[in-house]
């Protein structure tokens, strides 16, 4: 492939990202869409992976076997704890309007200025380096593709200047990142249009990795058995697929998971793309599984890739090339092409988040604290301060990138991709102890965490990138033999004597234990500030502040003219924006009625919307000019947070108990509308039963008295006693029912025993003879023998045919009773085609006192017990009793014996 | 011409005990089992008193009774419930229905023999 197609399609391809982010920026609807979804959050914190994974990791597994994977593990085992932590880190972030790491950790030492600059300039060296490796990965992977020859160290080298692929790509990134980065200043520091991008050039990522990785596995190889055993041949597989042997130890493995897991949090590109850009908390849960999974598909075929790799070429090839020349070797380079295009998305999502975030973290912690305190300077920077501090950052992005480049020229041909990863990632480990106990321990301060971060970078300089340099021959090597100043016990390898460590465990070693050690000693041994005390107190209880509306109004008392200040945050947050604050905190008509004086309260409002713009340290310095600060006793301030505190606790107290109280009213209520339910049903029962017993008894009394007044004919008399008699059977049958419903309160007890239940359906329904009139009652019955209460089911079946009986036309019912046996179950059937029961009553007839329609236009005789008392025989005879019906069309019972 | 009594009551044995008891008293008596049959007997029969029981099946007493009021030519005939449900609620539902007298079941013969009476006294 020529020079200038591959270029134009490489600019092809990045315009192609830049108009996605341009398009999803500019349309509000796609915009929102994607910026609420924690998809592409997820996806935008894998912007981890960059020519690192692309490359390196080949590389890394071709000479150390399974030790490349600690890289992605680390960030996956940690991943559960993001919950928490990470969710931590939003919630401070999101209140204080954090822009950088470095503002993350200023502000929890009382908005050091010192401490946010040292973190800034420390990240740049850090970062730098770290990004001209990409260019060189990238170039690299370039001039492979242009000439195809992937023999080690003659491509591309002393092309002339303007032939230079990288610098194209050097101009285009710093362009992408001033178009991205720097157009807004409002409120905190999200850009969704490079979010959006960078969850787009994972999916790119992936999927060109995977394209190029299967191309090798299963075209030119027949799949991973395949590799593995021509592999065997070749070289010592145990050695490599086995974690803990020879270059991978157990130690570096630990060391580099524990080394990732802290940089997947706090590089700076990943800081911002974690905390500075999320939307909502909400968002991490997915990433938890959704990141770790996405590392584990980039990572699957890097071994076998690798392998692939030592059995075609010897060790003239770089590994880390791999992924390319195998391909090319093997005459696809349309294929090759395509992974040189992931490995452009992988380098220019690093390549741009890094100089955005270093940018944001050299201009707010860097620049503006110290212009700031210069009278000239800050009245300079306040005549129009937003656009100063977007021309600041944009000259910023191009020093970045041109130091990179240089530095890339200069110096970094000759280090593998992995190696200065992993001192980056040390680099940056030494801001993990100022974070986590900046978190999760009140006494750490100011001079602790500049103290224990100090030590920690200078044994990081000496331990690691400095072996490094004297390994390569820049500096004298005998530093390396013999120690600095000719001491041995300061050998960068072996620190006071503590050798036989590989490089990087042995810096990450000295460097974190001093750290900690350092910061605890020096916190212990110094006080903190005032506003040391109210900053630790936010980092370690967020959530009384976040969740409350502004609880540090009364910590500080502070004071400012009006009109100066709002001379001052018109200048930085523009005329509409102050109007809005002023509003939030004021109200109504402040805009016509100016306050003389700003209180706590409002300056505090003002501070925390300026620290979204320009850092904490910045908005301190810059306030400083214009506030006044009543002195306060760090006593008297702990005392005061230790009482909002206790306020904190007891509101989320109250809250918590007037919830419980709510559900417990609603409860009662619900248990009431229950209560009277039942009792409206026996009223109306009780009213039914009355009912019931006075009919036969009007008929009893009214007979008698016949019999006693007239002469009545023998005839007559005869049917007039059965009359009494029956009607008198009938005030003892419900009698009886009545009583059931008390039994029904306890569990009947159950005689049980064998008998044909064909025989009893018979019996019952010879019972029904005179009642059914012309109904037609079918019986179809299996002569089946079953055992149970015989008593209770009988009584259970008499309900139920006496029901289908009464609901059914008297002239053209029919009624169908069924006993069968199936799945060795007995059941029984009652079908009729009467009335039917409508879907609302359905469920309820089986509660007592109930009954379908108890209205006088539709009065069926009864007391509404009989299926309540069937439900609970039934209950108690573990027989399952179904009803299904349909209005108009009939109802039909059926029994599981 | 005897006096002419109709009763209504979905509850056999008591049509068999009224029709007996007032037939005895020297009263012509025809009996329905239902509002619908009640009515129909009212319109060929024309009865000076009729005992209409409220609780029946399809049509109860009351909405009988307030058509049977609502035939013009027989708005004189006396209307006596005879009920089982004996609430004061009850009874200002029968009378607001058009009812002249109210007996609660079970009743004195004699006293339901009085309260007919009275309509011819």
């Amino acid at each position: 492939m020529t020079y200038n197609t591959i270029l134009i399609i490489a600019c092809a391809y990045l315009l192609f990202t830049f108009l996605a982010a341009f398009l999803t920026q500019k349309w509000p609807l796609l915009q929102r869409l994607m910026s609420e979804n924690s998809l592409v959050y997820a996806l935008s914190l894998t912007v981890y992976c960059s020519a690192w994974t692309f490359y390196g990791s080949v590389g890394r597994a071709a000479t150390t076997g399974l030790g490349f994977i600690g890289v992605y593990l680390g960030p996956t085992l940690l991943a559960p704890m993001w919950l928490f932590m990470l969710k931590k880190i939003i919630r401070i972030s999101n209140y204080l309007r954090i822009t950088s790491i470095a503002d993350f950790i200023s502000s929890r030492y009382g908005k050091s200025a010192k401490l946010g600059a040292l973190v800034s300039i420390v990240c740049i060296f850090i970062i730098i380096p770290y990004i001209s490796i990409q260019l060189k990965a990238l170039e690299f992977s370039f001039y492979l593709l242009q000439d195809g020859n992937f023999a080690k160290g003659t491509s591309g080298q002393g092309a002339a200047f303007y032939f230079d692929p990288s610098i194209v790509f050097v101009v285009i990134f710093a362009a992408f990142a001033i178009v991205f980065g720097t157009t807004n200043l409002d409120p905190s520091e999200k850009h969704p249009g490079l979010v959006n991008v960078i969850a787009f050039e994972a999916i790119i990522k992936l999927v060109c990795f995977l394209i190029g990785a299967l191309a090798i596995v299963y075209f030119i190889f027949n799949g991973i058995g395949d590799i593995f055993t021509k592999a065997q041949s070749k070289l010592n597989l145990n050695a490599l697929s086995v974690v803990g042997n020879g270059s991978s130890s157990y130690q570096s493995w630990v060391i580099i998971s524990l080394l990732s897991a802290m940089a997947f949090l706090f590089l700076p590109r990943q800081f911002h793309m974690a905390v500075v850009e999320n939307n909502s908390v909400r968002h991490i849960k997915k990433a938890t599984w959704l990141t770790p999974l996405y590392l584990f598909a980039i990572s699957l075929f890097v071994l076998p890739i690798a392998f692939a790799g030592t059995i075609l070429f010897d060790a003239s090839i770089e590994p880390d090339t791999y992924l390319l020349s195998i391909p090319l070797q093997q005459g696809l380079s349309g294929i090759a092409l395509v992974v040189f295009i992931g490995g452009l998305a992988a380098t220019s999502g690093m390549i741009i988040v890094s100089m955005i975030s270093l940018s944001i973290m050299i201009s707010n912690n860097i620049f503006l604290p110290f212009l700031l305190r210069i009278k000239k300077q800050y009245t300079y920077f306040l005549s129009d301060l937003n656009s100063r501090l977007m021309q600041l950052r944009r000259v910023l992005i191009v020093a970045v990138m041109l130091l990179s480049y240089g530095f890339y020229k200069f110096f970094s041909i000759n280090y593998s991709i992995v190696s200065i990863g992993l001192i980056s990632f040390a680099g940056i480990a030494q801001l993990a102890p100022a974070i986590f106990f900046g978190m999760y321990w009140k006494w750490a301060t100011e001079k602790g965490a500049f103290a224990g971060f100090s030590v920690g970078i200078i044994l990081w300089f000496f331990t690691m990138p400095l072996t490094n340099l004297a390994e390569l021959g820049i500096l004298d090597s005998s530093l390396l033999t013999e120690g600095l100043f000719g001491l041995s016990f300061l050998k960068p390898t072996a620190l006071f004597g503590l050798g036989g460590m590989d490089v990087v465990s042995h810096g990450t070693f000295w460097s974190l234990t001093a750290n900690c050690f350092v910061l605890i000693t020096v916190s212990l041994n110094s006080k903190r500030s005032p506003l040391e005390i109210s900053q630790s107190d936010i980092f370690l209880n967020p959530e009384k502040y976040y969740k409350s509306e502004n609880p540090r109004a009364y910590v500080f008392e502070r004071r400012a003219d009006f009109e100066e200040l709002h001379r001052v945050l018109k200048a930085i947050l523009g005329e509409k924006k102050v109007k809005e604050v002023m509003l939030q905190y004021y109200g109504g008509n402040v805009l016509s009625n100016f306050p003389i004086y700003a209180d706590s309260g409002f300056i505090n409002l003002v501070e925390s919307h300026l620290s979204g713009s320009i850092g904490a340290a910045s908005a301190k310095i810059l306030l400083n000019h214009v506030v006044d600060q009543k002195p306060i006793d760090p006593e008297e301030l702990i005392s005061l947070l230790d009482e909002t505190y206790h306020v904190y606790e007891y509101s989320q107290l109250l809250e918590k108990k007037s919830k419980e109280l709510s559900d417990t009213t609603q409860e009662l209520k619900e248990a009431n509308k229950q209560l009277k339910e039942l009792d409206d049903l026996k009223n109306i029962f009780i009213s039914n039963v009355t009912h019931e017993l006075r009919t036969p008894i009007t008929s009893i009394r009214s007979l008698a008295a016949i019999l006693g007044k007239y002469d009545v004919e023998e005839e007559e008399k005869a049917k007039f006693l059965k009359i009494i008699d029956d009607e008198s059977e009938r005030v003892s049958k419900l009698i009886d029912q009545v009583l059931d419903l008390r039994r029904m309160e306890a569990k009947p007890s159950l005689v049980k025993s064998a008998f044909q239940i064909d025989e009893l359906i018979r019996k019952i329904v010879s019972g029904f003879e005179e009642m059914k009139h012309q109904r037609a009652i079918n019986m179809q019955l299996e002569p089946l023998k079953i055992y149970t209460d015989r008593e209770k089911l009988q009584q259970i079946l008499i309900n139920v045919i006496a029901n289908a009986i009464k609901f059914t036309d008297y002239s053209a019912g029919k009624i169908d009773i069924k006993a069968f046996a199936s799945k060795n179950k007995v059941f029984v059937e009652v079908a009729d085609n009467g009335i039917g029961i409508d879907e609302k009553h359905q469920k309820k007839v089986f509660e007592r006192f109930y009954q379908v329609n108890s209205q006088g236009e539709n009065k069926h005789k009864g007391s509404g017990l009989g299926l309540a008392i069937c439900k609970s025989y039934a209950n108690a005879m573990g027989i399952d009793l179904k009803l299904k019906s349909k209005i108009g069309e009939g109802t039909l019972i059926s029994l599981e014996i | 011409m005897n006096k002419k009594v109709l009763i209504v009551d979905d509850e056999e044995n008591i049509l068999i005990s009224l029709s007996y008891l007032l037939k005895k008293e020297g009263y012509a008596v025809k009996t329905a089992a239902n509002g619908k049959e009640a009515i129909e007997r009212f319109r060929q029969f024309k009865p000076e008193v009729v005992l209409l029981d409220v609780m029946m099946p399809e049509k109860d007493g009351f909405s009988t009774a307030r058509e049977i009021r609502q035939m013009d030519e027989t708005s004189d005939a006396h209307i006596i419930f005879l009920t089982a449900k004996g609430t004061s609620q009850d009874k200002l539902k029968g009378y607001t229905s058009g009812a002249d007298d109210y007996v609660v079941k079970p009743f004195d013969n004699e006293a339901l023999l009085d309260k007919i009476m009275d309509k011819f006294v």
